[in-house]
């Protein structure tokens, strides 16, 4: 990524407080994401993470502000060419790992041939071919997440959004989705990302946006963020150190 | 289309590897088919197959009587006795050495005294007119009928038996009214020539367990789809599925789509299954194949508005819903209080008059009634279109209703 790439999503003042919680879970923030970044959008637990990304989808409805996709308020635009991996496995358990990734791609309008190329390509690039009948109940945690993100990917977006992709995943396998990450970002794919293994976001985000209470409380990159906080050591201690201030 | 068609293959695999729904969806109600018609074959026979019997003593022996004795005969329900009775017989230890559980005494005079009444309603709508009145102008006070039922029968079967044949002497009272008052203007048909007239919606098939039970449980197992179909909806929401879904364009309706579809057609296989089970099963455990009438298309018609009503429902309690056990138990307790009212359980014609009135709020009922017109009274489309119009008004408000629901819940 350059530093003088265009911006692909612009967050304006967003702020979202539901009705039966009295403080806002997403308090005005604004942000943007530059084509070809990885932004790591890290916070403890109603940080106000989830919300932000359900808005930057298109799932939640802010009570103010917007998000901007090429400069335009364009929610159809960048649904088409966006890619999600939620927290939790959006599989069907039942369904054998062929029959989800085509159910995915025929959703997002691609046809047979297409959606089985795709399917192909990324089944090979996960190591997953000879599992393609397997159903998806019999698979290990680390080859779910996989799969996970495959169906994210069958109709190239151009923002991927991952939250928390390699939540209960060996290390093996975690350690391939993330040189999968790297090769796409290198390819030029835009990611939004949350984990709460901060060592993994120190080695993959170009930048980092840290939430705390639905605020905005720093955003840098890794080494920026320690110089501007002070403090030497990992992203960990940085993110300590925000957040206890 | 390719999503549509995706959302469809889905919908089907899902439903194809889910053993336990689909013996919710076809075994179970396969089951209690067979159970409830046997269950409830004696005590509707009582009513029914053998024919209620009846002891008629016609004193009358003018139009008013054999008409009435001709229509009990019509009816199939009844079989009729026409005893002579010694002038000492104790009439209850009679009925019950005979078996009999009611009895119709017509007294003598009572043709006349119908006339009579005529005859006073003829004057008057005469003197209204400035006419001069003809013959006696005072009324009858001499009793039609009477009617005496065996203690035995229980309060459903003697309300059933009082309105049938409160039914068969309002419609030959206002006949020979009718005709008397003809007569006096000298034309028309002579009291003799009196026939039974229904209209078209007469039963052409007596009710009987079968003919009850088959429809009643078909669309008691269609309704039962909610679990299922709400299940699936709950899963995909705690599974992350519906977070993805979400953010593909148009998912979420063609999803929704799929389901009804699958559903629907799930339905219409219910339907056909059950209707199976009556033709071939149900004969070989002694009792009657049910029978349906000729109308097929206008059957597989209201098995998909009913269809339709119920998978409505299912995607309102899948999304409504937020854990398996409010969709199972809150689907379930809705179905089976909906059949209750409905007239699955207990036929209709057997509540008491409040909750004959309240069945009619039941989309179960709706369908009952248009399968009973189907395969009891052999009537066509406009007979149904009553019934199947509900069903697709319930159906089509209830989604509508969903749809809200959800966008509501992404404002939230």
């Amino acid at each position: 990524m350059t530093l003088d790439a265009p911006i692909l999503i612009e967050v304006k003042n967003l702020y979202k407080k539901y009705r039966h919680r009295t403080v806002p879970a997403v308090n005005g923030i604004s942000f943007h994401i530059q084509k070809g970044q990885i932004l790591g959008l890290l916070g403890t637990n109603g940080a106000g993470k989830t919300t932000t990304l359900s808005m930057l989808c298109g799932l939640v409805e802010p009570d103010s502000g917007e998000v901007l996709y090429h400069g335009k308020r364009d929610m159809v635009a960048l649904l088409k060419k966006l890619g999600t991996v939620p927290q939790d496995l959006a599989l069907y358990p039942n369904l054998t790992v062929a029959e989800n990734l085509r159910f995915f791609g025929c959703l997002h309008g691609l046809s047979k041939g297409d959606c089985q190329q795709e399917m192909d390509h990324w089944l090979d690039k996960f190591d997953m071919s000879q599992l393609r009948n397997a159903r998806i109940d019999h698979l290990s945690g680390g080859q779910k997440r996989k799969i996970n993100l495959a169906a994210a990917l069958l109709h190239k977006p151009e923002f991927l959004v991952l939250d928390e992709p390699t939540v209960g995943v060996d290390i093996h396998s975690r350690k391939r989705i993330l040189e999968i990450l790297q090769e796409l970002n290198a390819s030029g794919l835009t990611i939004l990302y949350t984990s709460h293994y901060l060592e993994e976001a120190e080695r993959l985000c170009h930048s980092i946006l840290v939430m705390d209470e639905g605020s905005v409380v720093a955003h840098g990159s890794p080494e920026e963020l320690a110089r501007q906080h002070n403090v030497h050591g990992s992203l960990d201690d940085t993110f300590f150190h925000i957040i206890q201030k | 289309m390719i999503a549509v068609r995706a959302a469809l293959q889905k919908e089907f695999l899902q439903l194809l590897r889910d053993r336990s729904g689909l013996i919710l969806l076809f075994l179970m109600p396969a089951i209690l088919v067979i159970i409830m018609s046997l269950l409830q074959d004696k005590a509707m026979k009582k009513l029914n197959d053998d024919g209620i019997s009846i002891l008629v003593i016609d004193e009358d022996r003018d139009s008013l009587g054999r008409a009435f004795v001709e229509q009990l005969q019509q009816t199939q329900m009844f079989d009729v006795h026409s005893d002579s009775l010694a002038p000492n017989t104790e009439l209850s230890a009679y009925m019950a050495a005979k078996g009999y559980l009611a009895y119709v005494h017509i007294p003598p005079g009572s043709t006349a005294t119908v006339r009579a009444g005529a005859q006073l309603l003829m004057n008057k709508v005469m003197g209204s007119f400035g006419m001069p009145a003809s013959g006696d102008s005072s009324a009858p006070q001499a009793k039609i009928i009477d009617v005496e039922l065996d203690p035995t029968l229980s309060k459903a079967q003697s309300m059933a038996l009082e309105s049938g044949f409160e039914k068969i002497l309002l419609n030959l009272q206002g006949q020979i009214m009718v005709s008397s008052m003809m007569k006096n203007g000298e034309r028309g048909p002579s009291l003799t020539m009196l026939k039974l007239q229904t209209g078209t919606r007469k039963l052409t098939i007596v009710p009987n367990s079968v003919q009850h039970n088959v429809p009643a449980w078909t669309i008691f197992s269609m309704f039962f789809i909610i679990i299922p179909l709400a299940s699936s909806m709950v899963n995909e929401r705690r599974e992350g599925s519906l977070f993805r879904l979400k953010t593909i364009q148009h998912a979420i309706r063609n999803i929704m789509l799929a389901k009804v579809v699958v559903y629907m057609v799930v339905g219409v296989f219910q339907m056909l299954l059950l209707l199976l089970i009556g033709f071939l099963i149900i004969p070989l455990f002694g009792l009657p194949a049910i029978q349906t009438g000729e109308h097929y298309h206008l059957i597989i018609l209201t098995s998909i508005c009913i269809a339709f009503a119920s998978s409505s429902l299912g995607l309102l309690f899948g999304t409504l819903a937020k854990t398996h056990q409010q969709a199972t138990v809150g689907g379930a307790v809705t179905v089976l209080f909906l059949a209750a009212i409905g007239g699955v359980w207990v036929p209709v014609y057997m509540m008491p008059d409040i909750m004959q009135k309240i069945s009619l709020i039941s989309p179960l009922n709706w369908g009952l009634e248009a399968f009973h017109d189907l395969f009891l009274r052999g009537t066509g489309f406009s007979f149904i279109l009553n019934e199947i119009g509900l069903l697709l008004a319930f159906g089509s408000l209830v989604l509508l209703l969903t749809i809200k629901i959800s966008q509501y819940r992404n404002t939230l």
